[in-house]
Formats: structure tokens, C-alpha cells, sequence
């Protein structure tokens, strides 16, 4: 009787240790069996919490461990550019193109979208709340004297702020427009202290929503839309790249599958999609 | 509670007791504070991690820098321009030391092929023998005056003469290529 209570005992020790283990990786694929992939990629991807979603599926399936790197897209290009990376998920269209003339990328498809969106504090100084024409309430903005504030890092998103301030024909300089320098999750919190407007993706956006006291002022602008490519580094240039491990994860990334994940992402938790798939 | 019920019950009620305060830690960063993203979550103990870097090279192994060390070689002031991907311009001054002093002094042979710098980040950049000899390449802790932002760790390059994507911060390693 003693020795079945101890057994009892063990078995749920077991349980709840087996409970408690993190699945990192999967365990029909011994470890080393697995090459390393390294995949160059942004903040707004792993921040959404896409990215870490991502790499578990196809770690399940693939024979890869896949190091993920998350740097502006500028950065995740360069990477590329010098054989650091295998794959490179970006947002910056224009960088994109001249990468592939180059001849720096063997592939490029577009992949998933979201959009920018500029938030602002609740009583709005410029008045540009439902505004669907960015380049409109960026004059606005820069009219009234109210704060904006810019990433200023050469993100995507900060080359994205940089387009708009160019179709509304104005280069922003003044005492009313400052740089944070630093990450989206910053740049918003900054923004909300200072009471300034913000360009921002909407995934990242909706992560922080609820602790911000920021809201949408303009969303809709077709010339907003973020659209995320994944590019395959050019194995002719690069001889030592995965460009095996790269093709099967461009690849995954338009399987069924993957794009239930990418579609419903976010729902759960947020209530809505933070990205759309790329038709 | 008889002798037998006991020594089931109590075992597994700590069992349980201890599994649900594990899986229940390390969730919020706090009452009232806004959460970090996860890429800022990343760089908790980057900025400690940065102070020392590691210089390999086929030759034999260097030893590792740390900040202090290298703030003592001579400082410089190098007026820049920092050209961003979407081509905007940035002036100013940043100050530090020279990259060339200080692989010098930890006694790296020239000439060399190039300097792989990786970045805590996992970012790599690549600077060719000629760039890292150039006397306005620099590892710099200051930008117009001010502490560069404590994001980009205790030091980052400067790489006066090329764009901004060979202007590395966050770096913990520099690997010479012959």
C-alpha cells in the first residue's frame, strides 16, 4: 500500500514536470539533424509575436534551427547583402526591388500586409481624426504646430513616414518634430508622454493598445499599406548560404497552413487580424 | 486523515501547489507599467553584455576589450554624416576612439582582409582593412555631446565614410579575416 502511494506520488511528479517542459523544437527531429537558418527579418514581425509563432511551425516540420535576427529592414538587407543571412522577411518595397536588381536575392514574393496607421493623443490638436488621406493630416499636423513624433532610425516604418512627409511636399523640421531614434514600442511610449502624433504599424500598435493612451487618427490610406516580402539570398553569390533551408521556409510560408496562422494571428488575443495575407 | 491519504495527498498537493506557481511566473512587467514588446524584453542585460568585446583572429586570440579600457586610448572627435537606407542625412560629431588604436594596441597584425563585427542582436556587418584603418572610424560613446542612446549599447562604430548600415552598435565581437 505504502509502495503504491509512492508510485501514485511519482507518476504525478512526472505529470507535472512533463506539464511544465517548454516544446522548444520538435522532438521527431533530433537536434543534430537540424542545420542552421538564419533568417534576417524586422522588429514588427517578432514584436507582433508572428515571428516566434512562425519559426515553431516550421521547426516542427523542417530539419532547421532557425536564428532569427530582427533588425530594421535597411539592416536585414545589408545582412543579406554580405551572405549574414539566409532568408530575410522585410517591409521596405523600393529596398526590396533594388536588392533583387542587384542581384542580391535569387527570389522575392510578397508574403502578408498590414498597414500604417498615425496615431495621436485623445484631443486631437490638429484635427485630423477620420482623416483617410495621410498626406493631408501630416500637413495638418505640421500646420498647427502640433507634435510629431518620428522613429528616425531607418526602419521601414520610418522610410514610410518619410514618403508621406514627401507627397504632402513637406520636409519636417522645427521644434515640433523630433526623432525618437529607437524602436516602435519606445517611439509610442514616448509619443504618449509628449502628447505627440506617431506613425506606427498596426500590429505593433495593437500589442501595446490597451496600456497606451493613444489612439487611431487616420487609417485607410491606400499609400499605407505595409506589405512584407521574403527574399531567398542568391546562392550563386553566396555558395556557404543555406539556400536549401531559405527555399523550404519561403516556401512554408505560402502553405495552407501557414497561412490559417498568418490570417488568424492575433484574433484571439486581440479581437482582430494584425495581418493579411498577400493574394 | 488516515496514514495512507496522507502521504498521497500532501506530496501531491505540493506537487500541484509547485507547478502552478511555476508556470504562473515571469508573466507582466508590473502593475500600471505599459508592457514591453518582445524585442525590448531581448535586450534585457545587452547594455552589461556590450561592455566587453571579444576580438578572434586566426593568428591567436586577443584578449577582450571592455569599455573602460577603451575609453582610455586617445579620444577623437569625428564630424559625420550618417546616410540612412531611405538616404536621409544626419550630421554630426561623435566621439570615441579610434578603431585602429585600439586593434593596435591589442596587438592584431596588419594588414588583414576585413573585420566581421557582430552586433548582440545577432546583426552582422562586414568592414574591409581599408575602412578600419581610416582615422574617422571610430568606436564612439557620445553623439553631439550627449551619451548615444543606451539602446545602442555602451559603444557603437562609426564608419565615417560609408552609409549607415556599417555604423554597428550593440557589438560584442569583432572577428578578423585573413
Amino acid at each position: 500500500m505504502r509502495k503504491r502511494a509512492v508510485l501514485l506520488v511519482a507518476l504525478l511528479v512526472a505529470a507535472a514536470v512533463s506539464l511544465g517542459v517548454c516544446g522548444c523544437g520538435s522532438p521527431s527531429i533530433p537536434e543534430g539533424e537540424r542545420s542552421e537558418l538564419i533568417l534576417a527579418t524586422t522588429t514588427s514581425v517578432l514584436d507582433s509575436g508572428l515571428l516566434d509563432a512562425l519559426i515553431e511551425r516550421f521547426e516542427k516540420s523542417h530539419p532547421y534551427r532557425v536564428k532569427a535576427v530582427a533588425v530594421g529592414s535597411g539592416a536585414a538587407l545589408l545582412m543579406a547583402r554580405q551572405g549574414e543571412a539566409d532568408v530575410t522577411i522585410t517591409h521596405e518595397p523600393k529596398a526590396e526591388v533594388e536588392f533583387m536588381q542587384a542581384g542580391f536575392g535569387e527570389s522575392r514574393r510578397e508574403v502578408m500586409h498590414n498597414d500604417f496607421i498615425i496615431v495621436g493623443p485623445s484631443d486631437d490638436p490638429a484635427g485630423i481624426r477620420g482623416m483617410a488621406d495621410a498626406a493631408e493630416a501630416f500637413t495638418r499636423i505640421s500646420r498647427s504646430g502640433a507634435s510629431f513624433l518620428s522613429r528616425g532610425d531607418a526602419s521601414g516604418t520610418h522610410a514610410m513616414e518619410l514618403s508621406v512627409w514627401e507627397r504632402a511636399g513637406i520636409l519636417p523640421a522645427g521644434d515640433w518634430y523630433r526623432e525618437s531614434g529607437q524602436g516602435m514600442g519606445y517611439t509610442l511610449r514616448l509619443a504618449e508622454e509628449e502628447g505627440a502624433y506617431t506613425l506606427s504599424d498596426r500590429a505593433t500598435f495593437v500589442v501595446l493598445d490597451e496600456a497606451l493612451d493613444l489612439e487611431v487618427m487616420v487609417e485607410g490610406d491606400p499609400g499605407l499599406l505595409n506589405v512584407y516580402s521574403v527574399i531567398v539570398t542568391n546562392p550563386a553569390l553566396f555558395p556557404d548560404a543555406n539556400v536549401e533551408g531559405a527555399r523550404e521556409f519561403a516556401a512554408f510560408l505560402f502553405e495552407k497552413g501557414t497561412g490559417d496562422l498568418i490570417r488568424d494571428f492575433g484574433v484571439d488575443r486581440y479581437g482582430r487580424h494584425l495581418f493579411y495575407l498577400c493574394e | 486523515m488516515s496514514g495512507m491519504r496522507r502521504h498521497i495527498f500532501l506530496p501531491a498537493a505540493l506537487v500541484t501547489m509547485a507547478f502552478l506557481l511555476a508556470s504562473s511566473c515571469g508573466c507582466g512587467e508590473g502593475e500600471g507599467r505599459p508592457p514591453l514588446l518582445e524585442s525590448e524584453k531581448r535586450l534585457e542585460g545587452m547594455y552589461e553584455e556590450c561592455r566587453t568585446i571579444a576580438i578572434s583572429d586566426p593568428l591567436g586570440q586577443h584578449p577582450d576589450i571592455d569599455i573602460e579600457e577603451i575609453r582610455r586610448y586617445e579620444n577623437v572627435d569625428v564630424e559625420a554624416v550618417l546616410v540612412r537606407s531611405n538616404g536621409m542625412e544626419k550630421p554630426g560629431v561623435w566621439t570615441g576612439v579610434r578603431l585602429r588604436d585600439v586593434l593596435r594596441g591589442q596587438g592584431v597584425e596588419e594588414p588583414f582582409v576585413e573585420i566581421r563585427i557582430e552586433a548582440w542582436d545577432g546583426y552582422v556587418a562586414r568592414i574591409s582593412y581599408e575602412m578600419a584603418m581610416r582615422p574617422d572610424t571610430i568606436l564612439a560613446w557620445a553623439e553631439d555631446g550627449a551619451p548615444i542612446p543606451r539602446e545602442q549599447g555602451p559603444v557603437r562604430l562609426v564608419v565615417g565614410s560609408e552609409d549607415g548600415f556599417y555604423w554597428i552598435h550593440r557589438i560584442v565581437r569583432m572577428a578578423i579575416e585573413r
